[in-house]
């Protein structure tokens, strides 16, 4: 986990620290407030004197965007829990992943060494699946549906509203995605996770079964949701959870010169792990 | 220590016959590889072709001219991505392309094509003035191969990157214009049309462009032709020294301008391309529109040889005055939105060069054509106004243009045209215009 010491040092949470030296756990509202009063890119999340290779722009629609400085340290770990995402869905060396979502997108970005810079790599490299990337506008529909059909993808990946696009795009095109092959779709949004009974149309439609992704990119945290017990797992070798009197709070253990500590998963309950799929994973209940 | 002018390397300084005789290298051993791939194993039989026979550019012509429907029809026929043109080696990432008519076809990219990709897109950045210590915007990151080729490129030069949230599409120009405003770079490279959506929205923010731009020496724009109405627009209202085009395609076409602005050299490790006659497929005229006909240099992922990419383009004669021995062309864009007007063959091209000259308050104006507008021996635009006074410029353009185009013209002036993952077709029929007023 990001060491005090470090933690102490970053503008962000200096001024969070409690009586035992940790920062006060935060929400993305939080941070939104703090780089609207700065003039620093980085939000104050990078140590002074520290200079990121990489800044993304998260995804909202606020009017002032807000900057993730990142290294690549941070970006490995990041993509090792989209790694785990794939393999806990099945994804496994020979694959196919389609993407459908912006490059801007962790979901999408984490998944090749080819995608961001400084990664080296991905997902996909990690797990050697090979991947197709459309672009996020709903009005790219129909060329997904050609790269299901072309393709043939284990999983596909996409964003909440392109779900119905893509459905009447493979409706339109005559690609019934189980018989092309695939065997999942999950769904990815930039906080928090869609709740199951949205979902139901996609899965009706698609005949598969489509998981969920719980993502807060300010805090590099994506846990997918397993199979077996439908709950988020968190893989323990990347991310440390805390019960605290506000809620679950996530601390990225990779995050080493760009910290992402004790970030309030809003609305989580910690389950006790014990899942087949992975007996050791965290597992969180939205 | 980088050569002087803004060359990148030793090879930019070689002489002709030297280039030629790498290139030829390239291709033999490129053919070679192809030869054994099922896709063109046939081709090649069919038309009698021996890829050990080749030795000079000129065996090139014996190679037949691939089409895209040649690869769509593998890709019916076969139903699969991969289909006999591809040379991988494991896992790869798959770049979509789609044509001008929609249909999608599919370029593996294994890990064997990045050394050159790499290589291809530093020189390439570099010419048009990225140098290390520069920050990097990357605006639509991973879908498409300039993204993934600028990826290589951050990295060669270490570069400090800035991912911006989106794609190319205008609505998130306020995020693309807060970015420069807030890292300042020195260097931008820009969807064309984006590079308008940003002065639009410095606009609507009642930026002054300028001030927006402030710090930006060089600009590199793609994705689009370019007009020289554009490029001076671009440059007076962003302040911008430097506007340099470069031209690309998933399938390994790049090309990118030096400091002349008399056509965009080939960026030798990508492909080696040809400007021919799509009747006859001989060599177009050096000055003479054509069909632009690439051949892939490199014998990794998929494989295009002399591959007609579907853009219009005019070959560029002689030496550049740069001293790069690489030949130049300039696209003029796809060819399936050529019409003939008043006898002539004509470009959307044409007409947006026409329109500039006329009122040079629409350079870079977004405009279509009316398809059935032609089909009646008109030329009947559909123009974007905002920002215009359509009023005072309407009648000034009709006549310039009829004037010009020989033709009656008609102007209907409307907010919104749709928008497709190019921009706004150049060519469009009525149904597809949606509402116009
Ligand atoms: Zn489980
Ligand atoms: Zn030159």
């Amino acid at each position: 986990m990001g060491a005090p010491g470090v933690v102490a040092d970053v503008p962000f949470y200096r001024q969070r620290l409690g009586a035992d030296g940790l920062p006060k756990p935060w929400t993305l509202a939080d941070l939104r407030d703090y780089a609207g009063g700065a003039s620093d890119p980085a939000a104050g999340r990078a140590p002074p004197g520290s200079r990121p290779a990489l800044y993304v722009q998260l995804e909202g629609s606020e009017d002032v965007p807000v900057y993730l400085p990142l290294g690549p340290m941070e970006l490995r770990g990041w993509a090792r829990a989209l790694a785990y995402a794939w393999r806990l869905w099945g994804v496994g060396a020979g694959d196919v992943v389609a993407l459908y979502d912006y490059g801007s997108s962790p979901a999408v970005f984490l998944a090749s060494g080819l995608y961001v810079p400084g990664l080296g790599r991905g997902a996909a490299d990690l797990l050697r699946v090979t991947v197709v990337c459309n672009d996020g506008p709903a009005s790219m529909a129909a060329r997904m549906a050609e790269a299901v059909r072309c393709c043939r993808p284990r999983g596909i990946v996409l964003r909440a509203d392109v779900a119905r696009p893509l459905v009447s795009a493979l409706a339109q095109a005559g690609v019934p995605a189980a018989e092309a092959g695939v065997a999942w779709a999950a769904v990815t949004t930039a906080e928090e996770a869609p709740s199951p009974h949205e979902l139901a149309p996609l899965r009706e439609a698609l005949g598969v079964p489509v998981y969920r992704t719980w993502r807060a990119d300010a805090a590099l945290f994506l846990a997918p949701e397993c199979p077996a017990c439908s709950l988020f797992h968190v893989p323990r070798a990347l991310y440390r959870l805390e019960e605290l009197p506000e809620g679950v709070a996530v601390t990225a253990a990779f995050a080493r010169d760009f910290p992402a500590t004790r970030y309030l998963l809003e609305g989580a309950e910690l389950a006790p792990p014990g899942c087949h799929a992975d007996p050791r994973a965290w597992r969180l209940r939205p | 220590m980088a050569p002087p002018d803004g060359r990148f390397d030793a090879m930019d300084s070689w002489p002709w016959p030297r280039l030629r005789r790498w290139w030829e290298r390239r291709l033999r051993r490129t053919l070679a590889v192809a030869g054994g791939l099922p896709f063109y194993r046939e081709r090649f039989r069919a038309a009698g072709f021996d890829p050990s026979s080749f030795r000079k550019l000129e065996d090139l012509t014996a190679v037949p001219v691939m089409r895209r429907e040649d690869v769509l029809g593998a890709l019916r026929g076969g139903g699969h991505y991969l289909i006999g043109m591809e040379r991988v080696d494991g896992e790869a990432v798959l770049a979509m392309s789609s044509g001008t008519e929609g249909a999608t076809s599919f370029v593996a990219l294994p890990r064997r094509w990045r050394p050159m990709e790499r290589r291809a897109s530093v020189r390439a950045h570099w010419w048009a003035g990225v140098r290390p210590g520069d920050t990097f915007l990357l605006s639509a990151p991973a879908w498409h191969i300039y993204a993934l080729g600028q990826v290589l490129l951050i990295e060669a030069l270490r570069l400090r990157a800035v991912v911006t949230w989106g794609t190319y599409l205008p609505h998130f120009a306020p995020r693309i214009l807060h970015a420069i405003v807030t890292f300042r770079p020195r260097f931008l490279a820009l969807f064309l049309p984006m590079a308008f959506s940003l002065l639009e929205e410095a606009r609507r923010q009642g930026m002054r462009a300028e001030r927006a731009f402030a710090g930006v020496e060089a600009l590199m724009v793609a994705g689009a032709p370019i007009t020289p109405g554009m490029r001076e627009r671009l440059r007076e209202e962003m302040g911008i020294g430097r506007v340099v085009e470069a031209a690309g395609s998933t399938e390994g076409f790049l090309a990118t301008e030096c400091g002349q602005g008399e056509g965009l050299h080939l960026v030798p490790e990508k492909s080696y391309a040809e400007v021919l006659d799509p009747e006859t497929w001989q060599s177009a005229a050096p000055g003479e529109r054509g069909a632009l006909v690439i051949t892939n240099t490199w014998p990794w992922g998929s494989l295009y040889l002399r591959y007609d990419t579907g853009d219009a383009a005019v070959a560029f004669p002689g030496p550049c005055p740069c001293g790069r021995p690489y030949p130049r062309v300039k696209l003029l864009g796809r060819r399936a939105y050529r019409f003939r007007l008043g006898g002539r063959d004509l470009l959307p091209y044409d007409v947006q060069h026409a329109v500039e000259e006329a009122v040079p308050a629409m350079r870079g104006a977004t405009l279509a054509i009316l398809r059935e507008g032609l089909d009646r021996g008109e030329l009947h635009l559909l123009a974007q106004g905002q920002g215009l006074d359509t009023a005072g410029i309407g009648p000034r353009l009709q006549s310039a243009l009829s004037e010009r185009f020989d033709v009656p013209v008609r102007i209907e002036w409307g907010r919104e045209l749709p928008l497709r993952w190019k921009g706004v077709p150049p060519v469009l029929e009525r149904a597809q215009v949606g509402e116009v007023r």
